[in-house]
Order: structure tokens, then sequence, then C-alpha cells
């Protein structure tokens, strides 16, 4: 924060009190040109606007609109405007006036913000071109990315507007024409494929279903969203049964422009191949089908496909005779409902808007209409005027097709469609919902993108955390109505969805087949369906597996399974995802994410392993509608103190880093600061979380209140979850990484956080979820945007890396629409005695405590060996990969306390009389296999053997029953 | 007689960048290091160094904030 530090030194000492002020102002200056090229759009235009008018609030309105930070352009800004709020402090030394500095009120900035989007309406009207500009730059404003590009481009070239150029970089859209009746549509169609809708549009909602399926959304704060068209996208658009001509006709209808030919083209280029080809399993047959029948001949010259082609005797012979056109099965193609319906609402809310001022009923009678459409959604309806070409293709071969038909090699990704109501041979399995199960109007839009036609589509739905992805998920199933294999990420979250399945439909515990490494229920007999569900590793683990394992693994490679429910696909890679798919027989694959990044960006492997995204809410509409808790976040800076920052800079400590910002006695402070005042005055539920055990511990210790990690028994563990949930003496638990996403806490509405696993957005997007189920007392209700029943503080150490990736992880959320208010003074000089540490011997105490603690202690918390853990697992192995030295360091400590953690430090392996026999051929291991570890470093690798990790899966388990 | 040192005096806003000010003057050699004052002379705010080095203190200040600050980038994913 301080790079103006160092400007900020005055050269002498005689002329000391003049030149600061002097330094001063010329920081001033250079301050607002920071603003100018940071939102070099917005700026602009007040300039050419409103210059004569309101210099001054134009500029008062950067720096609040900084301070809101809703977006991520604006929170780069934000770093920039803390940095001056540090120099606030001088401002205010030198009686001056800025009184916008003290305005972290966000709801204030709020109705500032609204006001000034009232402003850009009225212009609109008066002046068509002027308002086009305006908003034009109003949407740009809001974009973040493309923004940031043309801004550092700004930066670079002269079109800055303070260096005589436009201002607007690579944006300048000034040449693009706008329609007559500009102010009724919703939407800016950029030629680079950017689209900008206005949510505060009266067709917003049926533009938003239309652009969740044609477009990726970047970012989306309150007013103004953007979205991007990419090839993906586009895949995913013509997947639900969307054509070309109708997106760009869609398109073109709702935007204030005229489509550019770019966009056309660009369009046109990306549906042409994709979404032509179908695999669709109908009558327990695999067809290709696909509208075109150019495209199947083209497919069939490819040799693969070719000799994977059922060919009937008797077709073959006719067909040759009749041409290459006879060659295929022609029937007439389905109705897309689901995309009817897509662009059926956007002009049919248009009509309600013409209509509504004059008649009521009909409205009313419309909507019953609807309603029957929904009903009829489960029946494939045929369509007369579109025809459809299909060939069978073996059984055998249909993965080979599929690879064919990839992108890379032929180009026509085939979009997999399951054809439930004519599959005769897979037995139904007589599963309902229960009658009291409510389905929300967003779960419902994206089941009826996945049943569009139906027919059951692959692909994944992507719904914030606590708004009821497995409610959507087992709905799917339920309307598939065959065996359900359901697969999850941990035994814990295993034990939870089948839970849910049987907390929402009418199955049993006869139906519902767990299986996990502790957990190995039977099947049922082969002809009645099942819901099964394990987690990843049970499935794709290699090597030997246990005699019940395999038996079970057998069971699941012997079926069928009418739908496969993945959860958490975006923390699964890429490869163990093959196999699982190579593995298990699914016709319908749906996956299920609240996040769908990664640091790794595998991301995108999922469009064709899975599918195309079918769905993905709108976290605030979500939360305005009250499906979601109201979250109210806040990055709370605290500085370090001295002391600490000089055993932070110490290169000696260099290992200590983390837990040095951690334990910063400020943080302490701030953290006993919030949670009793969270616990007192408003009666909430507070979880701390901190990845640092060393500091979990502490500070569980220090403020007596019970904690959880990886360490601690699973007995232990509900009895203090219980307690929390149901007691009022406990309303604060401290949670390690094991909290972060398989432990169910509704009750909580408050998260501290001290400390987190470097700059990971999903950690961040997944704590934020654990208190996003809304309360009880909300539900349902709809959410004045200003009262906050839900709060997120993250406390972060000032001048420390903390605070990168601090900002890094909050890139997510910031792209939902999530503003960080940030508090850089939490306490005041008055509360600041009444807490530890605020003394400087018990600072320098716990200095040196921080200082003596084990190295194995003070770093991250490494997860139990567990085999169900897929996060686990997939830790250690990043964790083995990192750079030679610091590996070597690193996996000693690890090793030290994944022995000390899993209670096995020292211990002899032995056999357990029966139960792991028949681990099966396994040679030289059959026999007692008995190890004595020999140090710590060799215990610090993870067995690679399965029966290993069993074997200590099972020491565990009866350690704890002793 | 006392004696006088010629000298710039540098104010950080919070004593963090203080303390990170006399790290990297003690991680110079003997002949390099930067600050004129004795510590304990000034408060927790102030610090008098060479003149000809208040560059060299400022690049490096800059350097370490920049370094914990992060920008998104480009694509934005």
């Amino acid at each position: 924060m301080h790079e103006e530090q160092g400007k900020k030194q005055t050269p002498t000492i005689s002329t000391q009190t003049g030149s600061l002020k002097v330094t001063f102002f010329k920081k001033k200056k250079k301050d607002e040109e920071d603003v100018l090229s940071m939102s070099s759009p917005s700026s602009s235009s007040s300039f050419e606007e409103e210059e004569d008018e309101d210099e001054d609030e134009d500029e008062e309105d950067d720096f609040q609109q900084e301070e809101k930070q809703k977006k991520k352009k604006k929170h780069k800004m934000l770093t920039f405007t803390m940095k001056k709020s540090s120099f606030a402090e001088r401002l205010k030394r030198e009686e001056e006036e800025e009184e916008e500095y003290e305005e972290y009120d966000v709801g204030k900035v709020r109705k500032k913000k609204a006001k000034t989007s009232k402003k850009t309406g009225k212009k609109r009207k008066s002046a068509a071109v002027a308002a086009k500009e305006e908003d034009e730059e109003d949407s740009e404003e809001d974009d973040s990315d493309e923004d940031e590009e043309s801004e550092s481009e700004d930066e670079k070239a002269t079109n800055s507007l303070w260096e005589g150029g436009t201002g607007f970089g690579e944006n300048d859209f000034s040449d693009l024409s706008l329609k007559v009746d500009h102010p009724n549509r919703p939407l800016w169609v950029c030629s680079d494929g950017r689209i900008f809708l206005e949510s505060f549009s009266p067709l917003y909602k049926a533009a938003y279903d239309f652009l969740i399926a044609v477009a990726e959304p970047v970012c989306r704060p309150e007013h103004i969203h953007e979205y991007v068209l990419t090839p993906h996208s586009l895949y995913a658009a013509v997947s639900i049964g969307l054509t070309t001509e109708k997106i760009a006709e869609v398109l073109d209808r709702l935007s204030k422009t005229n489509l550019s030919e770019e966009v056309k083209h660009f369009i046109a280029a990306c549906t042409k191949n994709y979404g032509k080809v179908k695999l669709v399993l109908k009558r327990n047959k695999f067809f290709l089908e696909s509208p075109d029948a150019k495209i199947l001949e083209k497919l069939l010259q490819d040799e693969v496909v070719r000799s994977a082609r059922v060919v009937h005797p008797n077709a073959g012979k006719s067909g040759a005779s009749k041409g290459m056109s006879g060659m295929f099965e022609t029937s007439f193609g389905l109705k897309e409902v689901g995309a009817e319906k897509l662009t059926d609402a956007i002009a049919q809310t248009e009509k309600q808007q013409q209509e509504l001022e004059q008649e009521g009923d009909e409205k009313v009678a419309k909507e019953k209409e609807k309603n029957d459409a929904e009903e009829q959604l489960n029946k494939p309806e045929y369509d007369p005027s579109r025809s459809i070409h299909s060939f069978e293709i073996k059984p055998l071969d249909v993965e080979k097709v599929k690879q064919r038909c990839l992108p890379g090699n032929l180009g026509f990704p085939a979009l997999e469609e399951y054809d439930f109501t004519n599959d005769t041979v897979n037995p139904n399995l007589n599963v309902r919902l229960k009658p009291m199960t409510k389905i929300r109007p967003y779960q419902e839009k994206s089941l009826s993108k996945m049943f569009g036609n139906g027919r059951a589509r692959s692909g994944i739905i992507v719904l914030p955390c606590g708004a009821g992805k497995s409610l959507t998920g087992i709905a799917a199933a339920v309307r598939v109505g065959k065996s359900c294999l359901c697969l999850c990420t941990s035994s814990v979250s295993v034990d939870q969805w089948a839970g849910q399945f049987k907390l929402w439909t009418n199955l049993t515990d006869r139906e519902i087949v767990r299986f996990t490494s502790q957990n190995k229920e039977t099947f049922p007999p082969n002809n009645c369906p099942c819901v099964c569900v394990t987690t990843y590793n049970m499935i794709s683990a290699g090597g030997k597996r246990s005699e019940a394992s395999e038996k079970i693994l057998n069971a699941i490679r012997g079926r069928e399974w009418g739908t496969m429910l993945l959860d958490e696909v975006h923390v699964v890679p890429a490869a163990m995802f093959r196999k699982v798919i190579g593995i298990t027989k699914a016709h319908c694959k749906l996956g299920l994410t609240a996040t769908l990044v990664r640091e790794d960006d595998k991301v995108e492997h999922l469009n064709f392993l899975i599918g195309p995204k079918l769905y993905e809410a709108n976290w605030l509409d979500l939360q305005r509608d009250g499906h979601i808790a109201n979250v109210q976040c806040v990055e709370v800076w605290c500085e370090m103190t001295p002391e600490f920052f000089a055993k932070y800079l110490d290169p000696k400590f260099s290992m200590k880093k983390q837990v040095l910002y951690c334990m910063n006695p400020n943080k302490f402070m701030a953290c006993q600061y919030l949670m009793t005042y969270h616990e007192n005055f408003r009666k909430d539920k507070v979880i701390v979380f901190s990845d640092n055990i060393f500091a979990l511990r502490e500070y569980a210790t220090a403020l007596k209140r019970p904690l959880i990690y990886g360490d601690t028994s699973h007995a232990e563990r509900t009895r203090v979850l219980h307690a929390f949930k149901y007691s009022n003496e406990i309303n604060t638990i401290f949670l390690s990484k094991v909290g972060d996403n398989s432990i169910d806490i509704p009750e909580a509405n408050v998260i501290i956080q001290i400390s987190s696993h470097a700059g990971s957005r999903r950690q961040e997007a997944q704590r934020l979820g654990r208190i996003l189920r809304p309360k009880a007392a909300t539900v349902g209700k709809k959410n004045d945007s200003d009262d906050h029943n839900a709060f997120f503080y993250s406390l972060v150490s000032r001048d420390t890396s903390e605070m990168y990736f601090s900002t890094k992880r909050q890139q997510f959320l910031i792209q939902q629409g999530y503003a960080f208010k940030i508090v850089p003074d939490l306490i005041g000089e008055n509360d600041k005695v009444q807490l530890m540490y605020s003394t400087k011997a018990t600072q320098l105490d716990l200095l040196a405590k921080t200082l003596n603690a084990g190295e194995a202690e003070a770093g991250e918390e490494v997860l139990d060996v567990d085999e169900d853990d897929l996060e686990g697992n997939l830790m250690k192995q990043k964790k083995a990969k990192l750079s030679a030295l610091a590996a070597a360091r690193r996996t000693r400590t690890v090793g030290g306390s994944l022995a000390k953690l899993s209670g096995a430090q020292g211990l002899t392996y032995q056999e357990f009389g029966g139960q792991t026999g028949g681990g099966g051929g396994g040679g030289g291991k059959k026999t007692g296999f008995t190890t004595t570890t020999t140090s710590k470093a060799e215990r610090s690798i993870k067995p690679k053997n399965a029966i290993v990790r069993e074997r200590e899966a099972m020491l565990k388990a009866s350690k704890k029953k002793k | 007689m006392p004696d006088a040192i010629h000298g710039a005096l540098l104010t950080c806003d919070n004593p963090p960048i203080k303390t990170f000010i006399e790290a990297l003057n003690d991680s110079l050699p003997q002949e390099e290091r930067f600050i004129v004052s004795a510590n304990k002379t000034l408060d927790e705010k102030h610090l008098l160094i060479q003149r000809e080095r208040v560059a060299f203190v400022q690049s490096k200040v800059k350097e370490f904030t920049d370094k914990n600050q992060y920008s998104a980038p480009r694509d934005g994913s």
C-alpha cells in the first residue's frame, strides 16, 4: 500500500514542512490522474457531459465508486484508494475537507450509483447519440477485464484522455448506430463478442435466461452485467437446441445497436460444427444423429466411424441404390421446448410489457398456459418441420467414435442425449419426490434446460453453495427414473447425499447404496435399480483393491446407470474423470458445482468430458429473492506490529512468514473484537477459519472456544458441532481446512477468516458458501439489499503477502457481484485496551511463542490420509511437486506431522485377520505385511499401494473404537 | 562540537514500513547503509537517511508494496 511511501519523503530537514506540502499536492494530482487512468471511460464520460456542472462531484464519484468496488476492476482500484486512505490521516492533518475517504458505507454509495444511472437514463432520452456514448461508457465502466486491458493500453498509447486522445482505446464503439427504440432494449453487443446487459431493464429476466445460455458471464455486479460470447458458450447454446439463426436473431432483437457482421460471423463459425451431431441412446441402441445428412456423410468417410456403424443387410442394399442420403434413417426432429421457451419468453415479456396497462386477466391465463407447457416437458414431441438423419453405431465403439468426433479430429463434438422414456432395458427406479418438496424457480429452470426436448442431456449446472444443488441433482435423477450413480468428493458428503436422497424422495436405505472405504453396503440384485453414492477416489483408485471393494466395483461396472451425478465437478482432475467415465456406463451425466473456477484452468476439459454448461445462476438475483443469505463481505486490515514485521522481513524466518502474519497481535485483537461483538450483540453463530494449525490452536485456547481440525476425533467433532448447533453456550467454533466444504453447519452466519490457503478463489467461495444457506426466518422473503443477515470477515495483515492473496481470492466473488468492504481501522483506541495482546509485553510473549513453534506445526495444515478425501490427496500431490529444495525441506516436515496426525507414529503395521486377506494375488504382499516405520522421512510419502492405504484407514478406525 | 550530517527526513505513515526500511538497511553491508539517525532518537514514524539514497529507498519500497498487490490477469479467468 505504500507505493507512494518513498515519494512522501521530504528532501531536507530545513524546508521540511514546506516541501512536504509541495510533494503532497503533487501527489494528489497524481492520484487524480491515477483514478482517471483506472476508470478512464467513466471519468471521460463525465468530463464530456458534466464538466461544467459538477467537476468536484465527478472526482468524488470516482473515489466512491472505487470504494464501492463492485467489480474486479474496481477492486483493483481499491487497493489504490486504500493506499491513498493511509494518506487520509494526513489529509485530515492538513485540515482538508476530503470526506469521501470516510465513506466506507456501501449503502450510501449504492444510492449514489443509482442516482448516476438515473441521470444516464434521462440523458438517454434527451440526445440519442450522446446517451449512447454515455451508456456505452457506463457499461464499460462496469466491465472488468477487457477494460483493464484497454486501460493499460491507454497508459502506453497516447489515446489517454489527458494526453489528447479519446480515452477509449480499443473500446471506441462510437461508430455504431443506435436503433430508434433503443431505450427498450437491454443489450449492448460489441463487435468483439462482449455483451453488456442492463439489469434494470424490464426485459432483464428473459434476457438473462437467454444470455446465460449463449454467453459466458464475466462479471455480474448490480446494474450492468458483462457477458462474452465464446466458442464454448455457443457450443452450450447449440446443445440445448438453439440454432445459429435463432441466436443471431434474438441477440439482434435485444441489442440497442445493430448486430455487427463480426458477431454474426463469429456465431456462425462457432456453431457451424458444434451441436450438429448428437449421440443418442434410444431403445438401448446408440445412434449418431444430425439434422444435416451431409455431416453424417462426412463423418462416415472416417475409417473409425465407418467401422463402428451397424449395417443392416437390407438397409445397406436399398441405401446403396438410392444414393447417399438414403443411407440414413430419417425421422422428424424433436421439438426443442426448452429453447423455444427461452426465445418465446423474451417475446412474451415484450408483449406483456405492452399489455400490462390493458388487461390483467390475460396475464393470468398466460401464466396458466406456461405452466401447462412445463408439464409437457417430459414427453418428447416431434416437430414435423425438422427432419433428423441418423445411423446406428455399435455400442462397443461408442467411446472411439466420440473421441474421433472431438475438435482436433473431425471437429464435430457429439452431444450426448439419453432418451430415457424409450429405454426399455433398464428397469425403472420407483422414485418420486416427496409431495412437500418444492423446487425453486431457478432449479426448475436449470432442469428445463437439461430436459429441453424430452431427452436427458449431459451437462453442468452451476449454482451457488447453499442454493440447493443436491435437490437439483436429485430432481434430475428422479425425472430420469433409472438407476443413479452419485459421486462426491469425500465420505462425509457421501453421507450427506444419501441423507438428501432420503429427505427429498421416497427412497429408503434399501435402494441407496453407500460405497466408501469404511462403509461398503451391498448392492441389491442386478435387476433391481438403485442409487449408489460413492466417492471419485473409490471408483478411480488404481492398484489392487480389497475383496469387498472389488466386488462392489464390479457391480458398478456391470450395471447401466441412467444418471450419473457428479458433485463438485470442478475439483476433479481430468485424468480421474476419464477414468471414472470409462469405468461406469452412464447414459446421462450431470455435473454440479458452485465455483467453476480452477487455479490451473482445467475447467475447459469438462466441456467435452461431461457436457456444456447448462445453467448458471446469478448469485445476486438469488440473494435478492431470498434463496441465499444476504452476505456482507468485509476485509479487515490489521497493521503488523513492528516486532512481528521485523521478524517477517528477517530472512532467517522465511519459513515462518505465514504463521507470523496469522499471529499478528492486531489481527488477534480484531478477531476477538468481532467475535465478542457478534456473540453478544447480534447473537450470531460464528465460525473462525484458519488454515494454519498453530494459529488455530493458539486463537482457540486464548479465546477459550472449541476447535476442530484434522486431528480431532470423530466423536469430538460430532459433540462440538452438536453443541454449536443447539446450545447457547457455544456460539463460536474454530475450524481448520476440514470445515471448508464437508461440514454442513446451517446455523452459522458469521465467518471470520484468519488465514487461508494462498490465493485459492475456490476456497474463498466455498467458505462463503458455509453461511450462504438462507436462515429459516428469511427463506423466500425478498431481501433488502442493505439488510445483511450474514457476515464474512477476512482478516488481513497489511504490508504482507497476505494482501496479495486476499485480493486474488476475492476475484471470483467479485465477479459474482459481491462487494468487499474494506475496514482499515476496526478497533478504536478505547476498545483496544480491553482486548488480549494489547500491551507490548504480551505481544512480545506471543511473538516468542510463535517463533518457538515447531516448523511442522507452524505450517499449513496437511489433512489426514483419507482415501475418500479427494482434496486431501490432491493437496498432497501438489505439495510433492514443490520445487527441489523447498520440497525436500517441506516434505520432511509434512511427513512429521502426517505421521503424527494419523496417530501412526512409530507404529508397526500388522495384519488384520481375514479382512484384507483377499487383497488378492498381491504376491509377496499377501503374507504378513509387517514393516516398521524406519524413519519419518520414509513415512512421509503416501503409500501408493491401495492395500497399505486401506490398512492404514482400518488401523485408524480400530484405534478410534478403542 | 556537534556533528552536522546532511540528510533527508523520511516520514512513514505506519510503523511497519519503517521496520521494512530498517530491515533493508540492515541487510546491506556496512558501507552501503543509508540510515543516518540512530533509530531511537526519532519517533516510530520518522527516519533520517542519506539524501542521495532517497531514490534507492523509494524504489525498494515500491518494489515491496507492489509484490503484495494483486492485479487480475487480463483474460479474467
